[in-house]
């Protein structure tokens, strides 16, 4: 009995360590900032953009100016107002790439709430998506 | 053959008061056992629906992750759509 019982707890162990996930890019860009005091980052995994189109999104806070601008700098951010965009690179989202070199991070800069969102994209209806998003939320707006 | 017969029927009759002082407790053990396999039952069923019922919400995103706890989940999920509908110049 004792024998069963170790070797059911020894195929659980294995099971759960087989299926443990690997880090996404978004868990890497994360725990990147994660650690940071000056900065509030947040991971949203999955949000949904359409009925079956997601994306991972992170998103880092500055908390004060002296942040931001630090913040800024890091990631080439040259504008001082307004929203700034830009494709950058899934490793060094900083560095600007073609829309081609997919998976990317679809990068804004929102330069009144001292807000960077990124949004991983690497598949064409991502980006339809994220485009039609926009357009509608853009247009309820209005 | 006569001995055999008297020692039968002691032997019944043993067995049958052993019955009648013994089985009303052995029904009672059957029957509470019954009650525990139920209430785990609808314990587990209750545990299941509600665990779906929790995770079928549109929500809007799968989960959230942040360093600071200053804001609930939703929050974030909102922030990622508002970002979005910001124009860009």
């Amino acid at each position: 009995m004792k024998r069963f019982i170790y070797i059911a707890l020894s195929l659980m162990a294995l099971a759960t360590a087989c299926t443990k996930e690997a880090p996404t890019d978004g868990d890497r860009l994360y725990h990147r900032y994660a650690s940071r005091e000056d900065l509030t980052v947040a991971q949203v995994r999955g949000f949904h953009l359409a009925d079956t189109v997601k994306v991972d999104v992170v998103l880092l806070v500055a908390d004060d100016s002296a942040a931001w601008q630090g913040l800024k700098e890091e990631l080439d951010i040259r504008t001082t107002e307004g929203v700034t965009s830009w494709l950058g690179d899934i490793d060094e989202p900083a560095r600007r790439v073609k829309r081609s070199e997919v998976p990317l991070w679809r990068v804004m800069a929102v330069h009144d709430d001292r807000t960077v969102a990124l949004y991983r994209v690497e598949s064409a209806a991502q980006f339809d998506a994220l485009r039609d998003y926009q357009l509608d939320r853009i247009e309820c707006n209005k | 053959m006569a001995f055999d017969n008297i020692w039968e029927k002691e032997e019944q009759q043993a067995l049958t008061k052993r019955l009648q002082r013994e089985y009303p407790a052995w029904q009672r053990r059957r029957r509470m056992g019954r009650r525990a396999v139920a209430a785990v039952a609808v314990v587990l069923v209750a545990g299941i629906s509600i665990f779906n019922f929790q995770f079928s919400i549109p929500r809007g995103y799968d989960s959230v992750a942040c360093n600071r706890s200053t804001f609930p989940a939703s929050h974030w999920a909102e922030e990622a759509g508002r970002i979005l509908t910001i124009q860009t110049i």
